[in-house]
């Protein structure tokens, strides 16, 4: 396992090969399907965004409330190929990459490669566990929108995998490629 | 006629406990299902299948749920014909009680009024409720918190009358590879076969309420279930979260009705890894 601190070993980050699991550190911001809807939006018409994309890893997840005493509750990846309409997208305004669970299409395979930006996949169903590696987590955006909002969340450790490279490697189909 | 009243409250308390149940500890026989799943060989699916038994104690604590998507709540309600509920309808007690532990218990809110306007209620309801009116004076009551992930990926089909057992596995396979490793593998699978448009799958649903190992007990139908099982694990090629390795299919589950000659319905709905349900019997 490869621990890696967002900011800091990023270059490192976008080196690593598709399947290597990573103790993932730093903040990341959370985005799903309405938000993406909303920031897509913004982009198309010029208006400010609530936090910045350049450089910044999108976490594709909706968390439950943070019961009393503990720092975050139960979090984790959901389906990202619901994404990939915006994907190309926000890829365009410099994100760092995504972190969800699931295949992309291959237009989002092919974008990612093409912006040199990395996608990690967490383990689903895995959010009682998932949820003790977060510090801190506070609402950033679309309040309204509850477990939908934006939030920037602080990982320590967190466990995932890189599921799509730099250089066009994809955890979902390893297997078959080295068969 | 003889009626047994059960208090409004009495239901309200009954649902949130299983709520509770449902949403921090995992069946006995989903854990031994987990406990024994083949991790396949050194890899991304090994370590995923540790995190998941992992995040089981984790959970076991009580204070923070399986899964963030603490799904939509399904009530499936066996009431024998001689129970009055006293005080309010069953359907609101087991909205009350949703909306109630939702909230305290700190689960996701998951629920939008209208698939088009999107807004979210705030309160997970409604929830989703199966009723059947049995003989008796019992109230049953079974709970099962399912994710939107595995939801999303479950499907039906028209076969032809002249289908037979391969296009029903033929159906499965295809269902699990398309869906790959978005409803969170290894899964369980709920298969209905027949009924209509609007029952098969309702049938399949039904079929998730079983206890893993717990086989159909029309003898065809028990080898069917373990058949799709081998074969989906044989040929899918999904494996553990869609890593490729390991099991993809820990359980699987019939349930058929009659149907119209010119028909043969099928569905399948899938549920994750994280099947999580829990009964009582009032």
């Amino acid at each position: 396992m490869i621990s890696i601190r967002l900011g800091k070993d990023d270059q490192k980050l976008l080196s690593l090969r598709a399947g290597t699991s990573l103790a993932l550190s730093g903040v990341v911001y959370t985005a799903r399907d309405a938000a993406h809807k909303r920031l897509s939006s913004m982009i198309r018409n010029g208006e400010p965004l609530p936090f910045p994309l350049k450089g910044a890893l999108l976490f594709y997840a909706g968390p439950a409330p943070a019961p009393p005493g503990l720092d975050c509750g139960a979090i984790g990846p959901t389906t990202s190929s619901r994404m990939d309409p915006f994907t190309p997208l926000l890829l365009e305004q410099g994100i760092l990459g995504a972190l969800g669970k699931g295949r992309r299409s291959p237009a989002v395979k092919e974008a990612f490669l093409r912006r040199g930006a990395v996608y990690l996949v967490a383990v689903g169903g895995a959010a009682a566990l998932l949820s003790r590696f977060v510090t801190k987590i506070d609402p950033v955006a679309f309040e309204d929108l509850g477990p939908e909002a934006v939030y920037s969340v602080e990982l320590n450790g967190f466990p995932c995998f890189v599921g799509l490279d730099t250089q066009g490697g994809d955890i979902y189909t390893m297997r078959e490629d080295t068969r | 006629m003889f009626c047994r009243s059960i208090p409004y409250k009495a239901v309200v308390r009954a649902a949130g406990n299983l709520i509770r149940e449902a949403s921090f500890y995992l069946p006995e026989g989903v854990r031994k299902s987990l406990e024994e799943a083949d991790p396949g060989g050194e890899g991304p699916g090994r370590e995923a299948l540790e995190l998941i038994k992992k995040n089981i104690e984790a959970a076991g604590e009580g204070k923070v749920p399986l899964c963030q998507d603490t799904g939509l709540a399904f009530f499936y309600v066996r009431a024998g014909s001689s129970v009055v509920i006293e005080g309010g309808t069953l359907e609101e007690a087991l909205n009350e009680a949703t909306a109630a532990m939702y909230t305290s218990l700190y689960l996701r809110k998951s629920v939008v009024e209208s698939p088009l306007r999107r807004v979210n209620t705030g309160r997970n309801t409604p929830a989703v409720i199966h009723y059947e009116i049995v003989e008796g004076d019992e109230l049953e009551i079974r709970f099962m918190a399912k994710g939107g992930g595995s939801e999303n990926k479950s499907r039906m089909a028209m076969l032809t009358p002249h289908a037979g057992k391969e296009d029903v596995l033929r159906f499965v396979l295809e269902t699990v590879q398309a869906a790959g490793p978005d409803p969170c593998p290894p899964l369980f699978l709920g298969v209905g076969l027949g009924g209509s448009f609007d029952t098969a799958p309702w049938l399949a649903k039904k079929a998730l309420f079983r206890r893993p190992g717990e086989r159909h007990p029309d003898a065809a139908l028990a080898d069917l279930e373990e058949e799709i099982t081998h074969i989906v694990n044989l040929k899918s090629g999904v494996g553990i979260q869609g890593f490729g390795q390991g099991v993809t299919v820990l359980d699987t589950f019939i349930e058929e009705a009659p149907c119209h000659i010119a028909s043969f319905p099928v569905a399948v709905n899938i549920n994750c890894h994280s099947a999580r349900y829990a009964g009582v019997v009032l």
